[in-house]
């Protein structure tokens, strides 16, 4: 999937504060599922639930439906592209904040 | 919530899953008071009851884990978390023997194991994650109670099964404070639309 055109510098789908609270925990895993997102984030349900739909839609998470002790549990993790899209966005992040910590006069 | 929180989170979750550490602690304190041999617990029926024992401590492991998969999560490391987390136990487990060792050959005035376990445990958590103020206290504490000049007289036996039971109850007590940190950051076992549930996505 190319990069979103609806910004120059920031990816608006993954800099929506509850997506970027979810790749940004996908991140340091291989995979979570959806009672461990949602502890780590703080995210309702439903917002959870919105937002995984929206990831996984432009393929930044796979998720996977499973059963476990015969209870269904979601499976989440980020594609390779999920990976280096947020790995790039929280570098713009940062160059964004250094940007603007520069003296006025440079 | 910031950056280093969320990236923490995941590394945070492994190592505060502190009611793990109970029966973990108390299959210490089984082997230091059975390896005694006190009065009343020179019988052979006290190795049998360790023995049940040991086996309730892995069943009450194995519910524990399931209580903590299914109210907080489940998730898979990273491969390098996974590797970084087996080379620890695995130097840690080395080092502790390494201690028994010597405490057992060797006739020194402090307790090898109760001090190499607490600076093992204390170094895993450091590498793991931010380390809390209690695991400074608790694993500090059983550092200074390893060098307290009481264990040149109570033999090799003494210094390592005693040493076991303190380290049994050091796990415990870190275990329970674990699990307190751990629902501080994650929040209660179940609440308004928390624990439990999955409802997809």
């Amino acid at each position: 999937m190319s990069a979103p055109s609806d910004g120059p510098i920031l990816d608006r789908l993954i800099h929506e504060p509850g997506r970027l609270a979810l790749m940004t925990v996908l991140s340091t895993v291989e995979s979570a599922d959806f009672v461990f997102l949602q502890r780590a984030t703080g995210l309702t349900k439903g917002n959870l639930s919105s937002h995984l739909t929206k990831l996984a839609e432009a393929e930044l998470v796979t998720i996977e439906k499973r059963f476990v002790h015969r209870k269904p549990n979601t499976n989440v993790a980020l594609t390779t592209t999920g990976r280096e899209r947020i790995a790039q966005h929280w570098e713009q992040l940062d160059s964004l904040r250094n940007f603007s910590a520069r003296p006025r006069s440079e | 919530m910031d950056r280093k929180s969320l990236e923490a989170a995941a590394a945070d979750y492994s190592y505060l899953k502190g009611l793990l550490s109970i029966p973990t602690g108390v299959l210490f304190i089984i082997a230091g008071v059975t390896n005694m041999r006190w009065g009343p617990l020179d019988h052979a029926w006290v190795t049998w009851a360790a023995g049940g024992l040991m086996i309730v401590a892995g069943a009450v492991y194995l519910w524990v884990t399931r209580y903590y998969a299914e109210n907080y999560g489940r998730i898979t490391p990273s491969s390098r978390a996974r590797t970084r987390a087996g080379t620890g136990a695995a130097v840690g487990a080395a080092l502790v023997a390494g201690a028994v060792n010597l405490d057992w050959r060797v006739v020194l005035p402090l307790s090898a194991t109760t001090v190499v376990f607490a600076l093992v445990m204390y170094v895993s958590y450091a590498i793991g994650m931010r380390p809390r103020p209690h695991h400074v206290a608790v694993w500090g504490t059983l550092a200074v109670a390893g060098v307290l000049p009481i264990w040149g007289d109570v033999g090799a036996t003494g210094r390592i099964n005693v040493g076991l039971m303190l380290v049994g109850v050091a796990t415990i007590v870190t275990g329970l404070l674990d699990h307190a940190a751990l629902q501080r950051a994650f929040g209660p076992t179940q609440g308004p639309d928390l624990g439990g549930g999955d409802v997809g996505a």
